[in-house]
């Protein structure tokens, strides 16, 4: 099982689950839902927190919940 | 005729509180973050005869009563019924506005959607056809640019002379609510419910960007040059201490000057306030 977490940068990859947190209902709110294909900017230059793309807009995320997203490679 | 009553909402950051203050002339604090706007402020003004009422609700990216800036927007909307709800949409990134757009539009409230920022959406490359939006939606749309006069007049002008009523969801929204009041009769569990409904959302975003927006090749922007090199992870700490390190050889190198007739002491006694 990979998390958003793991994803380096330049990888695309598509959302299968959100583990329960406080953040899940914004995060869903937001796009972050099943089936969406994320892209990995880059992390920032202390490396907490990543940037991603999806659905035409720009997000950052800190890394400890980009851990509760269940990805896949996005082919 | 009695007092118009207009609502402004929005996702943070779409212009709303410029758009209120070019309407009402008032001088509420704009900023270029997400959040300036905490309470709702209210203004009025004069147009062709009516007298309305403005009022600059804070931004929010949904309405799920989940943060009290949600909550300010919700209670407005359902306690004071405005004549109009306007939209205010920052078309540049108009996917992700879309969202509480479907939302207001599941709560029917008086919808008119406003496409602002046209100039910017165009330089990233994104056409948007008011025309298919309006269509596709079942609500008038109107394009502006944010501060200019022209864009207030035109939408003092929609407040005045457009009748609400006229306007209904389209079927393809009706559709979209059938199918949620759908899930929500399945008495799921609170979060795989809100999974769904989120889904569908963003299904009819889908559609409608398909069916109203054509997103050609954005220039690159200024802003994402700089920050390629300022948020480099390796350059990028190197790149801060040398821009302190400028700062402070600057403030020495004039604060040094005998010959400079500021010196920081009597500066400072002259602009101090007496007594």
């Amino acid at each position: 099982m990979m998390t958003l977490r793991e994803a380096r940068p330049g990888m695309k990859v598509k959302i299968i689950a959100l583990a329960p947190s406080e953040l899940k209902q914004r995060l869903m709110s937001l796009g972050l839902i099943k089936d969406t294909v994320v892209e990995v900017l880059r992390p920032a230059p202390l490396g907490d927190p990543m940037a991603i793309a999806l659905r035409s807009y720009k997000l950052s995320l800190r890394l400890e919940d980009a851990e509760k997203i269940e990805v896949r490679v996005a082919e | 005729m009695g007092l118009l009553s207009v609502a402004l909402t929005g996702n943070p950051n779409t212009g709303k509180s410029t758009i209120f203050n070019e309407l009402t002339g008032a001088k509420q604090k704009i900023g270029n973050w997400p959040g300036v706007t905490v309470d709702k402020k209210i203004g009025y003004i004069n147009h062709a005869g009516r007298a309305i009422s403005v009022v600059d609700l804070p931004g929010t990216y949904s309405i799920n009563s989940r943060s009290p800036e949600e909550k300010i927007v919700e209670n407005y909307l359902m306690d004071e019924k405005p004549d109009i709800v306007v939209n205010v949409v920052d078309a540049a990134n108009i996917e992700r506005n879309l969202f509480l757009t479907i939302q207001l539009l599941e709560q029917r409230v008086p919808l008119l959607l406003d496409l602002n920022m046209m100039d910017e959406a165009k330089a990233h490359g994104i056409e948007i056809s008011a025309r298919k939006l309006g269509d596709f939606l079942g609500m008038p749309v109107v394009e502006t640019v944010g501060r200019s006069r022209a864009s207030t007049q035109k939408l003092l002008a929609v407040f005045t002379d457009t009748v609400m009523s006229d306007y209904t969801n389209s079927d393809r929204i009706e559709e979209h609510i059938e199918k949620i009041d759908d899930i929500r009769a399945q008495g799921l569990e609170h979060e795989a419910e809100e999974e769904a409904v989120i889904g569908l959302r963003y299904g009819l975003i889908d559609d409608i960007m398909t069916a109203a927006v054509v997103k050609g090749a954005a220039k690159p922007m200024l802003s994402h040059k700089i920050d390629r090199v300022l948020a480099h992870s390796v350059f990028s700490l190197p790149l801060l201490f040398l821009m302190i390190y400028g700062v402070f050889e600057i403030t020495f190198y004039l604060g040094s000057d005998s010959r400079s007739q500021i010196c920081s002491m009597d500066f400072l006694a002259r602009i101090w306030p007496h007594g």
